[in-house]
C-alpha cells in the first residue's frame, strides 16, 4: 500500500514529491519510487512542463527537473524504458528511449541523452552535452568517455526495463 | 560478468596434421581477452558462427556532430567539427564563443577579440585580437601550435648544449667562447674546471609543460560515427544501419548473437554465488533462455576434471603453476529442449514466464502470482539445496528456458585463485531460417565465472 496505482497503471510511492502534477505526464507503467518531480513552472504554450514515456523507473532519491535559461523553463522529456538509479540528479533537456542511468549520476541543465545510451553510475555530464544514441558513457576519473555501445542492447535494456517494472 | 563467450579468432591456425587429440580445450581459451558478454558478440548466419569485434569489420556509415548536426562525409580523416562547437578541456562541458570588436587605437590595431567561457567550470580562453578574418578553429590551431612550437624549440636547444658541452670536456672541438651565453657564468667556471656532470638542467616554465598546453586551449568537439559491421570471414553483412537519418536507431538487418544464442545464467540454489570456498561442495543452477521463435536442442558438456594443462584456472599469484586435479565438475542433465519464445513475449504474462523460477523474488505481486502457480515439484527440488546426479533433466522449465543443475566440487587450491568453468554448448534446430541458411547445428563455449576462491 505504498504506492499510488493509476488508471494508466502508474506505479507512484507515496512518499514522493511531486509539483504540478498538472503540468507533468506519464504515459503508462511507469514506477516512481520515493523522489522528487518538481514541474511547478508551466510552460507558456500550455504544453506539458514533464514527460514521461512508459516502462519507466525513477529510483528512489533522484531529483527531476526542467532545464532553464535566461528566457525561462523548458520542457523536459524522457522517453520509454528509462532506468534512472538511485540518487541521480537531472535537469535534461531530454532523454531518449531505452537509456539507464546508473546511480549518483547528476545530467546537467539543457543536457541531451538520444536513444539507446547506458551512463555509468557517478558521472556528471556537463549543461548541454549531448550524448549520441548507442553510447556507452564510462567514468574517466574526473571526467568521462563516451564509447560505442552494441546494437543489441536496445532490445536488451528494453526488456530489463519491461521486467522491472512488472516482477 | 558471471558468464561469457569464447571467440575462437585468436586460435592458431593448425594444418590437419599437426591437430592433437591432448588438448581439451581451445588454446586460447585461458586468454580474457577471448571472452566477451553475449551482448557485445554478433553471429553469422551464413558461416553459422559468433563473431567478435576482432573478426568483425566496422564500417563507418555517418560521421557527426552530436551537437551541432553538422554531417561529415565518413571517407574523409577528419575526427573533430569543422564548426565552432568546442568543449572546455577541464570538464567538457560546451564552451559559448562572444566576439567583441575593437577600434584603432594607439598602438593596437582594429580587429575583434574572442573569449570563450564555461558554464559549467567558469573556465575562460581570451583569443586576443585577431586583425584578420579567419575561422575560429583556425585561429586556436594556430595559437596552439606556436605553443608548442615554442616547447619544442626550447628542448631542441637544450639537448644542441648538451651535447656541445659533452663534446667541450671530452674532446674540446667546442670552444668556450661557443658556450657563452648559453649557460650561466657559474656552470661555464665549472665547466673551464673540468668538472664533469656539469650540464645544465632543463628548466620547464609554468607554459612549458605539455599537459598544461593542451589544457590552455578550447578543444574541438569530436566527431561520433554510426557504424555497420560485416563479418571478416564471408563479408556478409552483421548489422546494417538504416540510412534515412544518422540519429535513427532502427537496422536494416541486425544479427546480434542474443538473439540467435540461448543467454546462459548462473545461480546458486542456496546462498549467494560468490564466497566459493575450498574442499566444499557448491551446488549451482545454469538457466537457459531461448530467444529465438522456434525451439532448440541443447547439448551441454564440460570437462569432469579441470586440471593445469588446460589452464581454465587461473591462479593471480603465481600464473602457470601446476596445480594437478583441483575443481571436480558434475553435470547429470547433458541434454535437453528448450521452447521456442511466446509470440507476444512482451505482454507482462509472457514476460513473467520468460522468467525462472530461481530468479523470481517476492518483490512484486506478478512474481509471487507465478510463484504460486508453479507446480510444487520443482519449487521442491529447487528449494532442497542439494543436487540429485541420478537425475537427467531439468531442474526446472518453462516456456523457453531450462534450468540445470551443476556440482562443483572445490579441492584443496591456493586463497585468491579465480575459479572460471567452462561449458561446450551445442544447438540443434530443424528450423531453416532460408533456402540459402540450412539447418546447421552449431557451438560455441560459454566461461562461467565464480570469482575468486575463499579459503
Amino acid at each position: 500500500m505504498d504506492y499510488i496505482t493509476t488508471q494508466s497503471n502508474n506505479r507512484i510511492h507515496r512518499g514522493s514529491r511531486i509539483k504540478g502534477s498538472s503540468n507533468i505526464q506519464i504515459q503508462g507503467n511507469t514506477l516512481v519510487e520515493e523522489c522528487v518531480i518538481d514541474a511547478h513552472e508551466a510552460i507558456p504554450d500550455g504544453s506539458p512542463t514533464i514527460v514521461i514515456g512508459k516502462y519507466c523507473i525513477l529510483g528512489r532519491g533522484v531529483e527531476l527537473k526542467p532545464p532553464v535559461s535566461t528566457s525561462g523553463v523548458h520542457p523536459s522529456a524522457v522517453g520509454s524504458y528509462v532506468l534512472i538509479g538511485e540518487n541521480c540528479k537531472i535537469a535534461s533537456a531530454a532523454i531518449g528511449s531505452r537509456v539507464i542511468v546508473g546511480e549518483g549520476c547528476v545530467l546537467g541543465n539543457g543536457s541531451i541523452i538520444h536513444d539507446c545510451c547506458i551512463l555509468d553510475p557517478g558521472l556528471v555530464v556537463p549543461g548541454k552535452y549531448v550524448v549520441p544514441p548507442f553510447s556507452h558513457v564510462l567514468k574517466w576519473g574526473d571526467a568521462f568517455k563516451v564509447r560505442h555501445l552494441n546494437e543489441s542492447h536496445k532490445l536488451r535494456i528494453e526488456l530489463l526495463a519491461r521486467r522491472r517494472v512488472i516482477a | 560478468m558471471p558468464v561469457s563467450l569464447f571467440c575462437p579468432c585468436s586460435e592458431p591456425m593448425v594444418s590437419s596434421e599437426d591437430i592433437s587429440m591432448d588438448y581439451k580445450l581451445p588454446r586460447t581459451i585461458g586468454d580474457t581477452n577471448t571472452h566477451h558478454a553475449l551482448s557485445d558478440l554478433y553471429f553469422c548466419n551464413d558461416c553459422r558462427a559468433l563473431r567478435c569485434r576482432k573478426c568483425s569489420e566496422p564500417q563507418i556509415e555517418f560521421k557527426f556532430c552530436a551537437r551541432c548536426r553538422h554531417k561529415a562525409d565518413p571517407h574523409e580523416i577528419t575526427r573533430v567539427c569543422p564548426k565552432n562547437c568546442f568543449d572546455c578541456p577541464k570538464c567538457a562541458a560546451p564552451l559559448s564563443a562572444k566576439s567583441q570588436t575593437h577600434a584603432p587605437a594607439e598602438g593596437r590595431p582594429k580587429g575583434k577579440s574572442f573569449l570563450f567561457s564555461c558554464g559549467n567550470c567558469d573556465w575562460t580562453y581570451d583569443t586576443g585580437v585577431e586583425t584578420r578574418p579567419r575561422p575560429l578553429k583556425v585561429i586556436l590551431q594556430d595559437q596552439r601550435a606556436d605553443m608548442n612550437t615554442e616547447l619544442f624549440d626550447r628542448l631542441r636547444e637544450h639537448y644542441a648544449l648538451e651535447k656541445d658541452i659533452r663534446s667541450f670536456l671530452s674532446s674540446r672541438k667546442v670552444t668556450s667562447d661557443d658556450l657563452v651565453g648559453r649557460v650561466t657564468p657559474d656552470q661555464l667556471a665549472r665547466l673551464m674546471a673540468g668538472k664533469r656532470n656539469s650540464y645544465p638542467d632543463f628548466e620547464p616554465t609554468d607554459s612549458d609543460s605539455y599537459c598544461k598546453v593542451q589544457s590552455e586551449f578550447p578543444e574541438s568537439h569530436p566527431l561520433s560515427t554510426r557504424i555497420s559491421h560485416i563479418c571478416k570471414a564471408c563479408r556478409g553483412d552483421l548489422v546494417k544501419l538504416d540510412r534515412s537519418d544518422f540519429l535513427s536507431t532502427k537496422f536494416y538487418k541486425i544479427s546480434s548473437a542474443s538473439d540467435v544464442l540461448p543467454e546462459i545464467e548462473i545461480f546458486r540454489l542456496s546462498g549467494k554465488l560468490d564466497n566459493l570456498r575450498r574442499n566444499s561442495t557448491n551446488n549451482l543452477c545454469v538457466n537457459f533462455a531461448n530467444s529465438q521463435s522456434f525451439s532448440l536442442e541443447i547439448n551441454v558438456s564440460t570437462l569432469t576434471y579441470l586440471s593445469s594443462d588446460l589452464d581454465p584456472v587461473e591462479d593471480s599469484a603465481n600464473p602457470g603453476v601446476e596445480h594437478g586435479h583441483m575443481v571436480k565438475l558434475t553435470l547429470p542433465c547433458q541434454r535437453f529442449t528448450l521452447g521456442p519464445r511466446p509470440d507476444k513475449f512482451t505482454r507482462p504474462e509472457n514476460l513473467v514466464q520468460g522468467i525462472p523460477t530461481i530468479a523470481l523474488d517476492q518483490e512484486s505481486k506478478a512474481s509471487r502470482v507465478e510463484l504460486i502457480a508453479k507446480r510444487s515439484a520443482s519449487l521442491g527440488r529447487l528449494s532442497s539445496g542439494k543436487i540429485d546426479t541420478t537425475r537427467d533433466c531439468p531442474l526446472d522449465e518453462g516456456a523457453n528456458w531450462a534450468t540445470i543443475p551443476l556440482l562443483v566440487e572445490i579441492g584443496e587450491v591456493e586463497e585468491g585463485i579465480r575459479l572460471r568453468l567452462p561449458l561446450f554448448v551445442t544447438v540443434h534446430t530443424t528450423h531453416q531460417i532460408s533456402p540459402s541458411h540450412p539447418a546447421v547445428p552449431y557451438g560455441f563455449w560459454a566461461i562461467l565465472d565464480l570469482g575468486p576462491i575463499a579459503v
